[in-house]
């Protein structure tokens, strides 16, 4: 490959175009009108430009995607996650024109792509999804299939929500008195009795296990992410590897991992999700056919980069087979930084990004996709950047991410930033006690002190210096608004007097 | 010497700021009159300020003022001090006219309710826009004729952008 088209935009746009420069690689970058002067759109080889904002007659629209692959005369596409990463109209059309689609074949794509056929792909590997079972609900059926499926578990009414006709059932003597209440209260809310039975996973966690697949029949499980800290089944926070996983564990989830990938002939990297019980039980969830908004982490830890393994696996090198024999390395977390206002619903939040400044220091790593000037716009998603913290340890990770999320500027638009330190700072994640359900009961953090910004506000609004108004904090020419008095200048010492 | 004075908004209050420079570049800080510190600027650059305060501390952060507000960062928050206009709006308005109807956020526009060249009382409904699953009913702030209607049921708008353009009628206010 000498000429890859980077068929998505944003931050992981950017992430790429740098793999593929590295390996000397030529890029390309589609942009819809709202990208124009996106970072990535600046730092690319060649660009495409591919039509107005709405990602549906853009980065969604796999005509446009293909044309410009021509256009460009691209000999590959990395389509990063999201947008039509998972589309199998895109990959089959690439193939047909002799491009290489940096990613899992169709049959991979497709067999994981429908989530119920999905499951039964898994249950044929081995790897069991959450026991559950729908269909008779006779008393007498019901009861077998709760002695398979195991107690605590959940009676439910098969056309429900809500919690109505919902009963938790922790051993077999309730079982058949919560099949009265809850046919009862089904019957009474949806007028329909029917019921369904499902396993109960009270403190679970979302485990995944980053996998990298071979042409010549190589499967890797690259470590597990842990990524229970989830905001309406939105990723808020990740890391490599779980404490709640040690080395037999991880070795057992890899092993499933790894009979998946196998069973679909997966190829490229690909992540198998998997809900974990404080037992130590897992059950499958999904499979990924892409990468993940939160590989690095597991980067970080593997010490490799996955993009380029990536593109190695789709000229058709061998993965090697002691590429992580050395187990995790340190440890490593990351926090999604978004455009939102968690004091008001986390309102994603849309305007131009007035100031912006990454945090620096050892074991900091920033995956961003704006710069200072540029508008974040209501078309897409509001992450601003990834910002990812290794050490040594998990507590000198926590340590690192937490001051670098401190010392990062976002101004023009409120962030989560502040709501990220708070969940870094609650007892839950110090103790690594973080369950799929812990942020439902977390609220978000109280308005801050404003003393100090008032002193900076007033720093900067008693006027520019004598110098001039280079800071831009004042003086856009219209110092009349602050006072007559302004234009004489203020006195100010700029340097020496370190009181 | 230097003194300036600025009324800005905070959690939906006005808070008067007053700023008073002496010949050391020391500086004294009044809220609503009452003392709220002292500080040197060690260090200005790029909207980077670092301040020496009088209880000893440094202060670092970066400040960004626009037409309509001060924004500032500080400590790994942000914040934003509107300004408030003698009459006692928070905000600028320069740029947006006393009868243009804007999004107050991000959204879409739901509904149209009223057509270009009718004429309104105070109050009449406008424009309804969704954001985030909730409906905002904009409503004429005085009697007016519609002069303009610059978006469509079923637009993506943005905070801030004008929907309607109403000629608001003289002598009402």
């Amino acid at each position: 490959m000498k000429r890859v088209l980077i068929a998505n935009r944003g931050e992981i746009a950017l992430r790429v175009l740098r793999t593929l420069r590295a390996m000397g690689i030529e890029s390309v970058v589609v942009v819809s009108e709202a990208d124009c002067s996106s970072p990535a759109a600046l730092e690319a080889d060649h660009v495409v430009e591919i039509g107005p904002a709405p990602a549906a007659e853009s980065y969604l629209d796999v005509q446009k995607i293909l044309a410009a692959v021509k256009e460009s005369d691209a000999d590959g596409l990395h389509p990063g996650y999201g947008f039509l990463s998972e589309n199998v109209a895109l990959a089959e059309a690439l193939e047909d024109a002799g491009v290489t689609f940096i990613g899992p074949g169709t049959r991979a794509i497709e067999a994981m792509g429908d989530k119920s056929a999905a499951r039964e792909t898994a249950t044929a590997a081995g790897v069991d999804p959450v026991p559950g079972h729908e269909g008779a609900d006779d008393d007498d059926t019901l009861r077998t299939e709760a002695e398979r499926i195991g107690y605590p578990l959940l009676v439910k009414a098969a056309m429900g929500g809500g919690g109505k006709g919902m009963r938790r059932v922790d051993e077999a003597a309730g079982l058949d008195e919560a099949i009265r209440a809850a046919r009862r209260e089904a019957t009474a809310a949806f007028g329909d009795g029917k019921l369904l039975l499902e396993r109960y996973v009270e403190r679970a966690r979302h485990v995944e296990v980053q996998i990298l697949a071979d042409r010549h029949g190589t499967v890797l499980p690259i470590f597990e992410r842990e990524c229970s800290l989830q905001r309406r089944h939105q990723k808020v926070i990740e890391e490599c590897p779980s404490v709640a996983v040690d080395a037999a564990l991880r070795e057992k989830m890899g092993a499933a991992a790894v009979r998946l990938a196998r069973a679909v002939d997966y190829v490229g990297a690909g992540t198998v999700e998997f809900l974990l019980e404080d037992s130590g039980a897992f059950w499958f969830l999904e499979m990924n056919t892409r990468l993940q908004v939160e590989h690095p982490v597991t980067e970080c830890v593997a010490g490799l980069d996955l993009v380029a393994w990536q593109v190695r696996i789709a000229r058709g090198e061998k993965l090697p087979e002691d590429l992580v024999a050395g187990g995790p390395r340190g440890h490593a977390i990351e926090a999604r930084l978004y455009a939102e206002d968690p004091a008001s619903g986390f309102l994603p939040q849309s305007g131009p990004l007035l100031a912006l400044r990454w945090p620096e220091g050892p074991g900091i790593r920033i995956d961003a996709g704006f710069r200072e000037g540029q508008e974040v716009t209501p078309h897409y998603d509001p992450m601003l950047a990834k910002v990812i913290a290794s050490g040594a340890t998990r507590e000198e990770a926590r340590q690192r991410l937490i001051v670098a999320l401190r010392e990062l500027v976002v101004l023009g638009l409120v962030t989560n930033a502040d709501y990220l330190v708070h969940l870094l700072e609650t007892e839950a994640f110090r103790e690594g006690q973080t369950f799929t359900r812990t942020l439902d009961g977390l609220g978000v953090p109280d308005a801050a002190d404003p003393a100090d910004a008032l002193l900076l506000a007033a720093a900067a609004l008693s006027g520019g210096t004598a110098e001039g108004a280079s800071t831009g904090v004042a003086g856009d020419g219209d110092a009349d608004r602050f006072s007559p008095f302004l234009s004489v200048g203020p006195l100010r010492i700029v340097q020496g007097d370190a009181s | 010497m230097s003194f300036i004075e600025k009324a800005i908004a905070h959690e939906g209050k006005t808070i008067t700021l007053t700023v008073q420079g002496d010949r050391s570049g020391r500086q004294d800080l009044r809220l609503d009159d009452e003392p709220a510190g002292g500080f040197t600027v060690v260090h200005e650059e790029d909207g980077t300020l670092v301040l020496a305060t009088e209880d000893g501390r440094r202060l670092r952060g970066v400040v960004r003022r626009t037409r309509d507000a001060v924004h500032v960062a500080v400590g790994g928050r942000a914040f934003v001090f509107p300004f408030v206009s003698a009459d006692g709006d928070a905000g600028d308005d320069a740029g947006v006219a006393d009868g243009d109807i804007v999004a107050p956020m991000t959204g879409t526009v739901l509904e149209l309710r009223c057509e270009v060249g009718q004429q309104l009382a105070a109050g009449d409904p406008v424009v309804t826009v969704e954001a985030m699953k909730m409906e905002h009913r904009l409503d004429a702030p005085a009697s007016a004729t519609v002069e303009a209607i610059e978006v469509a049921a079923g637009d993506k708008v943005e905070i801030g952008q004008l929907l309607v353009r109403l000629a608001l009628e003289e002598g009402e206010d």
